[in-house]
């Protein structure tokens, strides 16, 4: 039998012995506490971010969304405005990418002719002919970005027409109308979030912190804002801007209508936020060591809430898109010759036509493209930001 | 260990993992243990050794698609005593098991406000509870649901039966929890942590209300905790984990007065006692309980012991059980070296 | 119970008076009146009208009064029923709009109905069986659901019944049945040509659901109360329906509730492309030729709709959530 009393007591005087400010000690849990700190919160994010997939498809059809819209001129094969009559109603075209083994993408050329029962436009192509599509070929001027002028254009044909989606009625190519009004339909989502954002942080911010009279006098408009239904608002006040007025300053308007409507859920957000917030430690504190409320509000509160700000107003794009979609589809939103993508559906309004021409509905799909992808990306901005998930 | 004596709950050598995304972790790690029927052990250890995924493991309440208990047998003795069943074997969702949970073996928890749905009543608790392992009719299974409230020390018990639980106090709802899970008068009661959510004087009186009910109903304890106070006053028996593994064990006496393994001993250093010792510098441990997702070979506790800093350990090799005096078993070198004599766990 | 009721009532009409000020001074924006649209469709067509005749149009209507005249004049009717008198309809708005409410109520509730039935089931199941293949099937559908918008849905719904199927999906009967009586069969056209946009709008709101409840569960199921249930020897299925569930209800309550709003809307868009009769063709011809009290009418009552939906949500929650039942 070992002496196991005195082993116990030999083991007693080892801790005693030890000091608990130990050099190595110290040092051995500092360190493993340095691992943690080495990470910062944006880094972390940006990880959990990488391995969601889904998130970075729709990040990266966002980025291509955007990308096309600065530089839609370019991309575009034809203007906003040009007409091919003799094209008009053209369903979208097959491209062809081998001419005798080689790669060398071309059209069939067409004969067009008209049904005589339906009257319904037809296009035959032509096996005869064959038009090859240019690349960087030079067309109709324009301004890159309204500054630079240029007239290079990604593809083309010389003669004849290259209609990725067809066209409509008066024989413009949907592909390039589509390219060209996503221009609007994507920067009414920014700026309309841009201008929800800043109403809604400092109202709900302002909410939250400071509480009561003020909290309770937010609440109560936001109450009153949200108890409209919104598209029976948004046509009300769409219908109060004169038809006569200069198209910017339509777009200016609508943007500015839809933030008002938009921001009472920002500002929910950001309130309830800043309610979890007020509580914690840390602001209290700042507090204690003097920080006025100015200074806690933008020095620690909006730090905090940054990740959520960004969060929430990725997931208010698609709102803002939907809602200048069904807007202008009614023909209450923009008006020609501002062209989005919800001005470019009225045309489908017509249910004769688009029967018998469907791919005019082709600009719907890119709404729902880039409100999914919005989505997508929002939520997997979310999942990141959120601590308590794996 | 006297084969012959009758051992209400056998747990051999029980390995429970779980599956994460980051990794597989260890969390029982080969734990063997024996509770005596009508005896209280006390299961002892900082947070994440694993006490609570031990008791979990038992009633098979871990969740299923992430653990899994790799190996080991958990051999309970069922009340009418002809047969002993594994539960570790057993359909974790089947009638068995169902058979046992609140009729034969019961759990009580750590946090009282979330451990009661808080949109049916006390009542419909209990009696669900009761109902479910007796035949008897509604109405006196609502008479025995006030007994049982009665005998936990809660008052007006006939209008708190009625009451949402959110209208009661944490005391209160751990006594309607203790209620709940004596209401069929099991021979095994688990409590995880019962009283480590709730205030010093409470924590007193559920103890004493445990000790108590424990003589009623002549039932065996376990009792899980990291607040030696609590064990001191309710244990008979005390087993001392770390990582996932069984270190010390032994009746409270030996362990208390003579504890062995380092990690026990710095336990009982690190509880500041009130008295003529108030010069004393605290003698803490080292450093924290590793990463559960790293796995460490030969001992775990090395790397916070003070005779392996001090060089007095070399701590790489395997360690086994070994019984340093009757029915007090150490896991640790330090006690390895001469003829010690093994004990039948490893 | 009782007085959570009367409170929420009394609550709500403060907020009422508001918004009916805040909807008249929104009919009142555009420029003009009745009278000067009125006259510039007539000047359109060829015609003029002098100005004594305006002056006189404009009394009759009793438009030269000051707004709070006109504001008056239209509120004080409310409790009669009695909401105006359309200029251009030369009808009571009532009778106008009566019936087109009532489609619009009828198909916000119908799709509210189908959220309910169809999420609350795919929720459980995704909670149930995460990762799992219908899990993820159901996710993707559910973002797609999110992301088309109902006026597209409506129209893709269009073009597909009418060419591929060859049906016809516009209006609430198919034309040999408009003018055919009342009968089984005429029934059953009608629900056949309700379904579709009751889905359409509940697609949206129904992804959202399934989303919620599936997150919603999988935190519940995590929950001590859960284990406990379970401890107790409780089956499975019992322990998931008795205590997950029936606490994962409580948020969806309100959930459904804020899907009203956007039903309402979507009622119009969705009707508009469908032709259903719902209130929106003549809410846009009413903005437009500022036929003030029908206008007002309708964005009022729609206002109300909405208000009282929210107010049967929280007396829902609150009759199934006794922790909100019993606060001060």
């Amino acid at each position: 039998m070992i002496d196991y009393k005195g082993r116990s007591e030999h083991i007693k005087k080892l801790y005693e012995q030890q000091n608990a400010l130990d050099e190595s000690i110290a040092h051995q849990m500092m360190s493993s506490e340095k691992i943690a700190f080495a990470t910062s919160q944006w880094r972390m994010m940006w990880r959990k971010f990488i391995r969601n997939r889904i998130a970075v498809i729709g990040g990266t059809v966002i980025l291509l969304f955007y990308l096309t819209a600065l530089f839609a001129d370019f991309v575009a094969p034809y203007t906003l405005k040009q007409r091919m009559t003799a094209y008009s109603f053209l369903s979208p075209q097959r491209i062809y990418f081998f001419a005798e083994g080689r790669f060398q993408p071309f059209v069939y050329g067409l004969k067009g002719s008209r049904d005589p029962k339906t009257l319904m436009k037809i296009y035959v192509p032509d096996p005869e002919k064959r038009i090859p599509i240019r690349f960087f070929i030079h067309r109709e001027p324009y301004k890159l970005m309204g500054l630079f002028p240029a007239s290079t254009r990604l593809f083309g044909v010389e003669e004849g027409i290259v209609s990725l989606l067809g066209t409509d009625g008066q024989g413009r190519d949907m592909f390039s109308r589509i390219i060209i009004g996503s221009q609007i339909s994507l920067t009414i989502g920014l700026v309309g979030v841009a201008l929800s954002l800043i109403i809604g942080a400092f109202l709900g911010v302002s909410s939250g912190y400071f509480g009561g009279w003020v909290d309770n006098l937010i609440q109560r408009v936001i109450e009153i804002v949200r108890s409209f239904p919104p598209i029976p608002l948004w046509m009300a006040l769409t219908a109060a801007i004169p038809p006569h007025w200069p198209p910017l300053r339509v777009y200016f308007t609508i943007t500015i209508i839809l933030s008002l409507i938009g921001w009472t859920w920002l500002a929910r957000q950001l309130r309830g936020k800043v309610l979890a917030l007020r509580e914690e430690d840390f602001i209290m504190a700042a507090r204690l060591a003097g920080a006025s409320d100015g200074w806690i509000i933008f020095r620690h509160l909006i730090p905090a809430t940054l990740s959520h700000i960004i969060v929430i107003s990725t997931l208010a794009m698609p709102a803002m898109i939907l809602a200048e979609s069904a807007l202008s589809f009614l023909g209450l939103g923009l008006r020609p010759p501002l062209t989005s993508w919800g001005v470019l559906l009225k045309q489908a309004q017509n249910i004769q036509v688009l029967l018998l021409y469907p791919w005019l509905m082709i600009p719907g799909f890119f709404v729902a493209i880039s409100i999914l992808a919005f989505n997508f990306l929002g939520d997997g901005l979310r999942d990141a930001a959120d601590p308590y998930t794996v | 260990m006297n084969e012959n004596e009758k051992y209400l709950l056998k747990i051999n050598n029980l390995k429970t993992y779980f599956y994460t995304l980051d990794g597989i972790v260890r969390a029982v790690d080969g734990v063997s243990l024996t509770l005596k029927p009508g005896k209280t052990m006390g299961l002892v250890g900082e947070s994440g050794c694993g006490k609570s995924v031990t008791a979990h493991s038992i009633l098979r309440l871990l969740p299923l698609k992430t653990s899994q208990i790799k190996e080991g047998e958990i051999l309970f003795r069922r009340r009418n005593d002809k047969e002993v069943i594994d539960l570790a074997k057993i359909n974790p969702q089947g009638k068995l098991i169902r058979s046992i949970r609140g009729k034969e073996i019961a759990i009580i928890f750590q946090e009282p406000m979330t451990s009661l749905s808080p949109v049916y009543t006390v009542g419909n608790q209990i009696i669900e509870a009761i109902l479910l392992h007796r035949q008897i009719k509604p109405q006196e299974a609502r008479e025995h649901a006030i007994q049982m409230l009665k005998s936990v020390g809660l008052g007006m018990v006939e209008s708190m039966i009625d009451e949402y639980p959110h209208r009661l106090s944490g005391g209160q709802r751990q006594r309607v929890m203790i209620a709940m899970a004596l209401s069929c008068s099991p021979s095994l009661l688990i409590a995880d942590e019962p009283t480590t959510a709730l205030d010093v004087t409470i924590q007193a009186q559920i103890i004493e209300l445990l000790k108590s009910l424990q003589k009623q109903f002549q039932m065996a304890v376990l009792i899980i905790t990291h607040n030696l106070g609590v064990i001191a006053e309710i244990a008979d028996e005390i087993a001392v984990m770390y990582l996932g593994r069984i270190v010390e064990s032994g009746s409270l006496k030996q362990v208390f007065e003579n504890p062995l393994h380092p990690y026990t001993i710095g336990l009982l250093k690190s509880v500041p006692i009130i008295g003529n010792q108030t010069k004393k510098r605290l003698a803490p441990i080292p450093g924290s309980v590793p990463d559960p997702l790293s796995v460490i070979e030969g001992c775990a506790f090395r790397l916070r012991c003070p005779a392996y800093k001090q060089k007095e350990c070399p701590g790489q090799e395997g360690v086994a059980m070994v019984e340093v005096e009757p029915e007090h078993y150490v896991r640790c070198l330090l006690y390895d070296r001469d003829e010690g004599v093994r004990g039948n766990e490893n | 119970m009782i007085a959570y009721i009367v409170k929420r009532i009394l609550g709500m009409i403060p907020t009422l008076i508001i918004i009916s000020i805040i909807t008249f001074i929104i009919i009142q924006l555009p420029p003009g009146d009745f009278v000067t649209t009125a006259q510039a469709e007539i000047a359109a067509s060829g015609g003029g009208m002098d100005a004594s005749a305006v002056e006189a149009m404009r009394i009759r209507y009793g438009l030269d009064q000051p707004m709070l005249v006109q504001y008056w004049r239209w509120v004080s009717g409310f409790p009669r029923g009695d909401f105006g008198y359309s200029l251009e309809w030369s009808a009571p708005v009532w009778d106008i709009i009566a019936g087109r409410l009532g489609w619009t109520l009828l198909l916000s509730g119908l799709a509210l109905v189908f959220m309910w039935l169809v999420s609350i089931p795919i929720g459980i199941h995704s909670a149930r069986n995460q990762y799992s293949l219908g899990d993820n099937v159901f996710s993707f559908l559910g973002f797609l659901g999110l992301s088309v918008p109902d006026f597209m849905l409506s129209l893709m719904w269009l073009v597909f019944a009418t060419m591929t199927l060859g049906i016809s999906a516009s209006g609430l009967y198919s034309p040999q049945m408009v003018d055919a009586s009342w009968s089984l069969a005429k029934f059953l056209n009608l629900l056949n040509h309700l379904w579709p946009p009751v889905v359409i709008m509940g697609v949206v709101g129904t992804a959202e659901l399934i989303r919620i409840m599936r997150g919603n569960l999988l935190d519940i199921l995590n929950q001590q109360y859960v284990t406990t249930a379970r401890s107790k020897g409780l089956v499975e299925k019992v322990v998931v329906r008795k205590y997950a569930v029936r606490m994962a209800i409580n948020p969806m309550i309100s959930v459904l509730g804020m899907q009203i709003p956007k039903m309402i809307s979507s009622s119009i868009i969705v009707g508009f492309v469908l032709s259903i009769p719902t209130v929106g063709p003549i809410f846009l011809r009413s903005l437009i030729t500022q036929d003030m009290y029908l206008a007002g009418t309708i964005l009022l009552l729609m206002t109300v709709m909405l208000l009282i939906g929210n107010f049967l949500a929280d007396i829902a929650l609150a009759w199934v959530d006794p922790r909100i039942r019993f606060e001060q």
